[in-house]
């Protein structure tokens, strides 16, 4: 009896505590930063388990009009027809103008993801129709290791806690400027203890503060490259703690595993051939077809990580057919005409 | 007389300090008591919840960093404690075990809600629907308000 009252006072004692702790967390945002305006990172994916944005539970990025990056352990057990995404949700209780959602065509979990270690923490989300109302954002090329460099400052966003010890996550979709911590630092023993492996990134403050939370996995980490233009660079994973003395966030880098998706994106993207507001896009003898109801004026074509590789203007006809000589895989085409400013297109050249 | 009387009074609490307590067998019958057997169901998420149903359980890091979103009791007899719960992780398996405190309140019950994450630092939202079985708690008909955790059972 007196050793169940021990165990009762402990109970007790942990909820104190806890509480205790809470009180002085309360006055500490993990994720330090400020809410995102809208229309900011349009790209940014929200993976709920209805079309309810408050069942809201992993972030992702949309990195082709038919993919989203996000991360292995969101994915893990799910169903296809049990997770929605939406897009334009800065509020969850009141999604701005542009508000949408999108069904999932089928996802692929990284075939060595590890639960115990958290390695290759990335999954790959290929939607039934793609998306052509914001434009995709690109993955840091694996040449582009500056972007990743020690210190160099990255974003990251989602609706995860707020607060250590918070119980739900955010309303707001909130950013933060967590830098590059380097590896060999987050692997010392008074941190993580060589559990940071090659396929991470270590980024945040030792001294703490600035941190994603839980609510913000699969999210982006993200950088801006000499151009100003955002580059996807990790995929928000683990971390002891939120925002703790000794332990930044960790973060799936994503540079690693651009062969791996795409390989994915190539062979399971059957679009070679797409048809939406009024434009249809195909390929075929290595020449890019594109019909209009409007007159066309230009064309970007961009690979996979969004370098543009063509452009093609002046047309000002509805049909033009312009030769296109690149290696197989998965392009998309941007196309500027006089009734639409700009739409995105997807191909595969096979 | 009065050497010898201070002398078995020394004996008795010397014997007293030495002697181990004897709560192990109210420790089992409180434990019965106490301790809840629970079943888990599937909420649109693999069951990521294994619940323990070892009755001498107890978590090493008792966590409130979990959401109750709602907790009814169903069943013709009312022995049925549905609790939806956000919490955490994605990469571990979570415990919940329910406990039942010996009752302070006449009309109100108060149980909580334990939550170990195995040590989880996974960091997405992992949603599930816990279904105890609270028939051993023979609920008093004077039991007007059950509290789970801070939330109003209903």
């Amino acid at each position: 009896m007196i050793l169940h009252l021990h165990r009762m006072k402990n109970l007790f004692l942990s909820i104190f505590f806890v509480g205790s702790f809470y009180v002085n967390y309360a006055q500490l945002q993990i994720i330090s930063g400020s809410a995102v305006a809208p229309p900011n990172y349009e790209w940014m994916a929200g993976l709920s388990y209805s079309y309810d944005p408050y069942d809201q539970f992993c972030g992702g990025a949309l990195i082709a009009p038919d993919w989203i990056a996000t991360a292995a352990h969101c994915m893990e057990g799910e169903t296809v027809s049990g997770i929605k995404i939406f897009f334009n949700a800065y509020y969850l209780s009141q999604p701005v103008t542009g508000y949408f959602t999108a069904d999932i065509d089928t996802f692929y979990i990284h075939e060595n993801f590890n639960n115990t270690t958290y390695d290759n923490d990335i999954a790959l989300i290929h939607l039934r129709i793609p998306v052509t109302a914001v434009p995709p954002i690109r993955i840091a090329r694996t040449a582009e290791t500056e972007l990743v460099d020690s210190g160099k400052v990255q974003k990251v966003i989602g609706w995860g806690k707020l607060k250590k010890f918070a119980q739900g996550g955010s309303d707001t979709l909130m950013e933060a400027e967590v830098p590059i911590v380097a590896q060999s630092i987050c692997n010392t023993p008074n941190s993580y203890d060589g559990e940071i492996t090659n396929n991470m990134l270590c980024a945040g403050f030792m001294a703490g503060g600035s941190d994603a939370c839980q609510g913000d996995s699969g999210g982006p980490l993200f950088s801006v490259d000499s151009n100003g233009n955002e580059v996807l660079t990790g995929i928000v994973s683990w971390g002891n703690g939120c925002g703790d003395k000794n332990f930044p966030g960790i973060y799936t880098k994503i540079q690693n595993y651009l062969p791996w998706i795409e390989d994915f994106t190539g062979k399971l993207s059957k679009i070679n051939s797409i048809e939406a507001n009024n434009t249809k896009v195909y390929f075929s003898n290595n020449v890019l077809n594109v019909s209009s109801k409007s007159l066309l004026q230009k064309i970007e074509i961009a690979d996979a990580t969004g370098r543009i590789v063509e452009q093609f203007q002046s047309f000002d006809s509805n049909n033009i057919q312009v030769p296109f000589h690149h290696a197989n895989g998965m392009y998309f085409a941007k196309i500027f005409s006089n009734y639409l400013s700009q739409t995105t297109k997807v191909f595969v050249h096979q | 007389m009065r050497g010898s009387f201070l002398i078995i009074t020394l004996l008795f609490l010397s014997f007293s300090a030495f002697t181990k307590p004897k709560e192990s067998t109210s420790i089992k019958e409180e434990n019965k008591k106490c301790w809840v057997e629970d079943s888990v169901k599937k909420l649109r998420y693999m069951p990521k919840v294994l619940l323990n149903k070892n009755k001498d359980w107890k978590p090493e890091n008792t966590e409130i960093g979990f959401q109750i979103s709602s907790a009814t009791l169903s069943g013709k007899k009312k022995n049925s404690l549905e609790t939806k719960v956000k919490y955490g992780g994605g990469c571990r398996v979570h415990s919940f075990q329910l406990i039942k405190p010996i009752q302070a309140s006449k009309d109100t019950l108060q149980l909580y809600l334990v939550h170990e994450s195995d040590n989880d630092m996974c960091r997405a939202f992992v949603m599930n629907e816990i279904k105890f079985n609270v028939s051993k708690l023979k609920l008093k008909k004077n039991t007007k308000v059950i509290m789970l955790n801070n939330f109003q059972v209903k």
